[in-house]
């Protein structure tokens, strides 16, 4: 099986449907295997949206999109009951949160009542509504994305509720050639990602999520893993570290990236591969560094160079 | 091979600069105050020396005279000789030319003839000589036709001024007793000329001031700072003896030469070195540390701490505690190139396998053991 999924990450780096996107495609795949959600953090415009259908097509799953803005209810997004005149009662109305991969489009701009019901949605992977209990369909996986520059009119993530994002992916704008490529070939691009067909079945996906809990993770790889997330605590320039939940994202994560590499075991170089994504949404910073210009990238980087692999 | 280069170039630099100091030595050079380290030259042997190449009137100087004379030139001889070896062969030319005038006509053309030291020259005077020591006719012609040949190859630089004073002394002598009265005058000049240029030399060697100039100062007697005209440099650093340009050359290139080559020899020395300091003495101590350390862990594990520790120590590409296995394969790969690097390249992969694979196989063990082994004979 990773043998297909690493055909899923080759179709899509060797389509070049999205240009210099390599890493995202990987991070967003290894978030599906490890059932978790993912928060796509960028300006407009630099391929959220057609990186998260592109997956979705190539993995034949269902993909559903919601435009965030204040005024959308928690119904919107979960579903309600409507009178049916046909059959005399009220019938459940699912909605868009009823998919495999479902892209939210800034999260930020909900309020906060919609955000929470959507984010335990994520967290429970069922919703209720008037005391029914719907289970989401397997695999389910969030793709929110937000515009970091935005601060009129939007509601930032609480700490805790950002905690619930497996991973926080920062894409940013592509270098000069692959701009010009992208302005070049545009139109085959378009027409490229609604073409795609699937290389996965959903049934390969379920498998594959069940296979990577059966990577290998040498204690070793544990204890390493622990030690990154104590150092976040213990670093000068944050003021709340990383949360054991943030360790075991860290672990699932890892496991998910070996297996897309090929390999039934992790190795510390999953942990740093991922490092970034899973803790950087994680850490709070004191704001006096903040102010200086350091980001929790750069607290996250100084900590991989500090702390020791596993020896022997 | 950086500090080679530094040490040769600074080594070619020395031999360059020494060399060049060694040429400035003609360069007279004296700052006002300063007392001059010279020969001393009395003016009246030099007026002495003047008037003898000017005329013949012998009877004028006495032998005890034509003595003091030579004794003189000697001394200034001897003492040029260890600095200016040029004016020291002129100044011998001279003294064999004062040398005949205590002697018979004959007798003086023979010794002149003699003590010339080039052998074309004495070839081309062979004739005119023979033909007058026998009473042969000799015209004015022969005599003219050889002067001029005599001044020609003086002016290509073929004589010095010693070979050439003798000859135009054997030619001068001829003429004078054939009676070939302009002749005689035209090359007793040109005689004189050249003794003049050899006073010259004698005491740019004592002054800057030309002869030309003489006139005005007095010759052996120390000059006074006033009358010295601009500021020379005083000499630094010791005299050293000029070598002729090619061989300079020659010295330069076969001591870059052997530089190099025992350069090469002296790192290809320590290169063994090295290696018999790894393979049987660090290894052995790395072995005894790390067993302990590794205590519990597979051979093949074992053996690939023990290869980074065999390229630590060779190519001193450290590890780094926060590096993983893959990162310093990578860096590896970026410092080292060829064998090594496969080999170091297929033991990360078996110890990658080993330690966080958990694979346990024997084959990997023994794998190992090759690969450590053909990288001590690599390194």
């Amino acid at each position: 099986m990773p043998l297909a999924i690493g055909n899923v990450v080759n179709s899509l780096i060797n389509s070049g449907f999205l240009i210099e996107k390599d890493f995202e495609i990987r991070l967003i795949l290894t978030s599906i295997l490890a059932r978790g959600h993912i928060l796509l953090e960028g300006v407009p415009g630099v391929a959220k949206t057609s990186m998260a259908k592109a997956i979705a097509k190539l993995l034949g799953l269902e993909f559903k999109r919601i435009q965030m803005t204040p005024d959308l209810l928690p119904m919107d997004i979960i579903g309600f009951y409507m009178y049916d005149q046909k059959i005399g009662g009220f019938v459940f109305k699912k909605g868009p949160i009823f998919t495999n991969i479902l892209l939210v489009d800034e999260i930020n701009r909900a309020s906060p009542r919609t955000q929470s019901a959507l984010l335990e949605a994520m967290q429970e992977r069922q919703v209720t509504v008037e005391g029914v209990t719907y289970r989401l369909e397997e695999p389910f996986i969030v793709i929110a994305t937000q515009n970091p520059i935005e601060m009129e009119g939007v509601f930032p993530l609480p700490e805790a509720q950002l905690d619930r994002f497996l991973l926080k992916i920062v894409t940013g704008y592509p270098s000069t050639k692959g701009f010009k490529e992208l302005i070049k070939y545009i139109d085959r691009i378009e027409v490229g990602i609604e073409e795609l067909k699937p290389v996965l079945s959903k049934e390969d996906i379920l498998k594959a999520i069940d296979e990577v809990k059966s990577v290998r993770v040498d204690d070793s790889v544990i204890d390493y893993i622990a030690s990154i997330v104590e150092a976040t605590r213990s670093h000068p320039a944050v003021k709340l570290g990383a949360s054991p939940r943030a360790g075991i994202a860290l672990l699932r994560v890892a496991r998910a990236w070996a297996y897309i590499d090929g390999r039934g075991y992790v190795i510390p170089d999953d942990v740093k591969a991922v490092a970034r994504a899973v803790l950087n949404h994680r850490i709070i910073l004191r704001p006096e560094y903040e102010v200086e210009g350091v980001t929790a990238e750069k607290v996250i980087d100084d900590i991989l160079v500090k702390v020791a692999v596993p020896k022997p | 091979m950086k500090t080679a280069i530094l040490a040769l170039t600074i080594f070619l630099s020395m031999t360059i600069f020494l060399d060049i100091y060694a040429q400035q030595q003609s360069i007279s050079r004296h700052t006002p105050g300063f007392p001059y380290n010279q020969i001393e030259i009395d003016k009246e042997i030099l007026d002495m020396l003047l008037n003898i190449t000017s005329n013949m009137n012998m009877s004028v100087f006495s032998e005890a005279d034509i003595n003091e004379l030579y004794r003189s030139i000697d001394n200034i001889s001897k003492g040029v000789k260890d600095i200016d070896i040029g004016l020291y062969e002129d100044l011998e030319g001279l003294k064999s030319l004062i040398n005949t005038y205590n002697l018979s006509e004959l007798e003086a053309i023979d010794k002149l003839y003699k003590d010339i030291e080039n052998e074309d020259l004495r070839n081309i005077l062979k004739d005119v000589v023979s033909s007058y020591r026998v009473d042969r006719y000799v015209s004015s012609n022969d005599i003219e036709n050889l002067y001029r040949v005599v001044i020609e190859m003086y002016r290509r630089g073929l004589l010095d001024k010693g070979d050439v004073l003798k000859a135009l002394e054997i030619l001068f002598r001829i003429s004078n007793n054939l009676n070939y009265g302009g002749l005689t005058d035209k090359i007793g000049i040109e005689r004189v000329n050249i003794v003049k240029e050899i006073i010259d030399r004698v005491i740019d060697f004592q002054n800057p001031m030309r002869y030309s100039n003489v006139a005005e100062i007095s010759i052996g007697e120390e000059i006074r700072e006033s009358s010295v005209k601009g500021f020379n440099i005083p000499l630094l650093y010791p005299i050293l003896p000029s070598l002729d340009y090619l061989k300079d050359i020659a010295v330069i290139v076969g001591i870059a030469m052997l530089a190099i080559v025992t350069a090469i020899s002296m790192h290809r020395l320590w290169r063994y070195i090295e290696k018999l300091i790894i393979r049987y003495i660090a290894l052995r101590n790395m072995s005894k540390a790390l067993n302990r350390y590794v205590d519990g862990f597979r051979k093949s594990v074992v053996n690939y701490w023990l290869a980074i520790e065999f390229i630590e120590k060779r190519y001193g590409l450290v590890k780094g505690v926060w590096m993983t296995h893959r990162e310093y394969l990578d860096r590896v790969r970026k410092s080292i190139a060829g064998n090594v690097v496969d080999l170091f390249s297929r033991l990360t992969m078996i110890y990658e396998v080993a330690r966080f694979g958990g694979v346990e196989d024997e084959s990997l063990d023994r794998e190992s053991e090759y690969i450590l082994k053909s990288l001590g004979e690599e390194i």
